[in-house]
């Protein structure tokens, strides 16, 4: 089942153009990465793909579960199943994890038509995630990213993840600024969510990430548009020969 | 003696000791922008067009029903507290044989025997002097020990079109430590004009930390004059909130007057429709090593105005001060106004100074992160405008305080947005 299409997708944003004709299908179960030199339009894509409001989709079309992606508002396209983990997750002081994500779930349970989940209920919920992923509990009473290390930020976007089981999940630059044990952390976060009725599309510069998650797609993309699609192989020559050949 | 149009139905006092202070604050007239620090608050126009009738005491609280039941959430709330209430600027007798304080209504002929006005400078604070002249008791309260319980002074209001001249004085003795809990808020929604006045003298090693709430009806004018002095190694930490109110306000004057002396000033606000705020805080730093610290935060909506003006003084002998000042500010509408005027007056040169001062709206990558998550869009914006709160309250050590004005706060924004 075709999960996500994007159709000549333009985007434009700061009155320059990022996304030039851009193409893209992915169908439930699939993996796929992204890959690409910085300023490309990586990033803007995955942007875009969650609804944020400084990019203009000035041509194209984005199809979601044969839904036009385009008209959902941001907290629709999550309600959908639409997650974004952010390269740079933001700060945001006086807010706990913990409430913040049991408001995230609550809205997407409320948008279900299931019931609330209790704070108590929740807190059980949080704390067995925690866990399958290694996270210190210690770090869920703390006040959203405020303070964290970027190894920490990077987890607390798996955990989230992890909590809200979406069907399509977009990763911008997991792995950057990670070490070795916090990108197997971020993998097996990937791994455990991934399955056959749901995506994940990652966006990356490096290769080594996909030895843990290991894509079924490889897309290269120079210019706002994917110059070549490939299986894994294709990252491995990337890492070897660069993106030269593409400019 | 002609008093001011808007207390043409008063009559002048009759003992030298008011009569001196009304022909004090007649020479000086109603403060207006000219004043340096009044420089928001133009009291003329305040009360232009405004008459009122003297306010006499009673028992009788008339209520429209949200009001009285807010008004009960208070009692329950701080239900371990020493409660002292004081209706239409008279002391009704409640607990006042409470262990470690002493609580005496005081006329205004006696005022010198206990103080009463010597901490405040009329030449300065005009509005004081009128206070002096036209109040008919002062509730003096002196603590003597360390107080388990807080003190909580609810002022009620109860009569229409009347004006009210409240006065408290505080003594705390060297040693002693409360928490007090000044509420203003009134089971009617009758216009109204309050021009209270606190003196609070706290003595060597002494500590007072003191949370005001103001939840006032829309279209009671307040003016709150609180003037401070902390002698060595004493405390005082302040914590005022405006919730309500149609014109308030909020002049604290601070002297630090003993070596080791230090306060901590915060504030929070949340103004809406057509509201006027005006918090003004002066703090002289008289003696070495004292430390103060202004934090003040606001969520200002609709055509609401908000001004801040917070000066530090520091004495050529106040030498290794340690002075800090902040606000913040998150601007809801396009029609709100957010005035700031930060100022720092030093004569000596070992000290440590510094203000900031920010304004503007939500952080729009925080809202956007949080709608990523699927949460509501409204919902987001509640949650960051209570965090954007929560610095101000986070540490309050008493629970009840605290869990009483985090749920006050939260309700606020609710009916905001």
């Amino acid at each position: 089942m075709v999960l996500l299409e994007v159709k000549n997708l333009c985007v434009r944003t700061d009155g320059k153009d990022i996304l030039k004709d851009f193409n893209l299908k992915i169908s439930a179960g699939e993996v796929h990465a992204i890959m690409g030199p910085n300023g490309t339009g990586k990033s803007t894509l995955a942007y875009v793909l969650s609804g944020s409001e400084r990019y203009h989709v000035t041509a194209g079309q984005i199809f979601y579960k044969n839904i036009d992606l385009l008209e959902l508002s941001v907290e629709e396209r999550a309600h959908e199943g639409i997650f974004l983990a952010f390269q740079h997750p933001v700060e945001i002081p006086g807010i706990t994890i913990s409430t913040f994500m049991r408001h995230a779930l609550n809205a997407k349970r409320a948008h279900q038509k299931l019931p609330e989940i209790s704070t108590l209920g929740f807190v059980k919920i949080l704390r067995a995630k925690a866990e399958e992923l290694h996270i210190d509990a210690d770090i869920l009473k703390r006040a959203v990213n405020v303070g964290f290390s970027g190894g920490e930020k990077k987890r607390m976007e798996a955990l989230q993840m992890a909590i809200l089981e979406p069907t399509l999940a977009v990763l911008d630059e997991p792995d950057s600024g990670l070490d070795i044990d916090s990108i197997r952390i971020m993998a097996a976060a990937v791994n455990r969510l991934h399955n056959t009725d749901n995506a994940v599309l990652l966006v990356t510069h490096y290769q080594r990430l996909l030895e843990y998650i290991v894509p079924d797609f490889v897309h290269i993309m120079v210019d706002g548009s994917i110059k070549e699609v490939g299986g894994y192989t294709l990252a491995l020559s990337v890492e070897k020969d660069g993106y030269g050949k593409y400019v | 003696m002609n008093l001011p149009n808007f207390l043409k139905n008063f009559s002048p006092p009759s003992n030298p000791y008011q009569l001196r202070a009304m022909k004090s604050f007649l020479e000086r007239g109603l403060p207006t922008r000219a004043l340096e620090h009044w420089h928001y608050t133009d009291m003329r126009r305040v009360l232009r067009n405004c008459t009122y009738e003297k306010c006499l005491p009673t028992r009788e609280i008339p209520a429209t029903p949200d009001r009285l039941e807010s008004l009960n959430d208070n009692r329950t709330a701080f239900e371990d507290a020493i409660e002292i209430v004081i209706v239409n600027g008279h002391y009704v007798a409640t607990d006042s044989n409470v262990k470690g304080v002493a609580v005496r209504t005081v006329i205004p002929t006696e005022n010198i025997k206990y103080g009463i006005g010597g901490l405040v400078d009329t030449n300065i604070s005009p509005m004081a002097a009128l206070n002096a002249a036209l109040q008919e008791q002062t509730t003096h309260i002196t603590i003597d020990s360390f107080l388990a319980s807080p003190l909580h002074i609810s002022f009620i209001n109860t009569k229409a079109d009347t004006a009210v001249f409240p006065r408290v004085f505080i003594h705390v003795l060297a040693g002693a430590r409360a928490t007090l809990i000044e509420s203003h808020e009134n089971a009617d929604v009758n216009h109204r004009f309050v021009h209270s006045v606190s003196e609070i003298l706290i003595e060597d090693r002494a500590h007072l930390t003191h949370y005001k709430i103001e939840r006032e009806a829309s279209v009671v004018k307040n003016i709150f004059h609180t003037q401070v002095k902390v002698l060595a190694s004493g405390h005082y930490a302040r914590l005022s909130t405006f919730l309500g109110g149609g014109m308030s306000r909020d002049e604290v004057r601070i002297a630090l007057d003993g070596t080791e002396a230090n306060t901590t000033v915060k504030g929070l606000f949340l103004t809406r429709d057509k509201q006027f705020l005006d918090n003004t805080v002066f703090i002289a730093h008289n003696r070495p090593n004292c430390t103060s610290k202004q934090l003040f935060k606001g969520i200002v909506n609709h055509d609401s105005k908000t001004h801040f003006q917070g000066k530090i003084l520091v004495d050529k002998v106040a030498q290794k001060t340690d002075g800090y000042q902040i606000h913040r500010a998150i601007m809801l509408s396009g029609n709100c106004e957010v005035c700031v005027k930060p100022e720092l007056e030093i004569y000596a040169d070992d000290v440590k100074c510094s203000h900031g001062s920010t304004a503007g709206q939500l952080d729009q990558q925080q809202v956007f992160y949080l709608l990523t998550r699927g949460i509501e869009k409204q919902m987001a914006k509640r949650l960051l405008l209570r965090a954007f709160c929560l610095e101000v309250l986070s540490d309050i050590e008493h629970a009840s305080v605290k869990d009483h004005l985090m749920a006050r706060v939260s309700r606020v924004i609710r009916e905001n947005l």
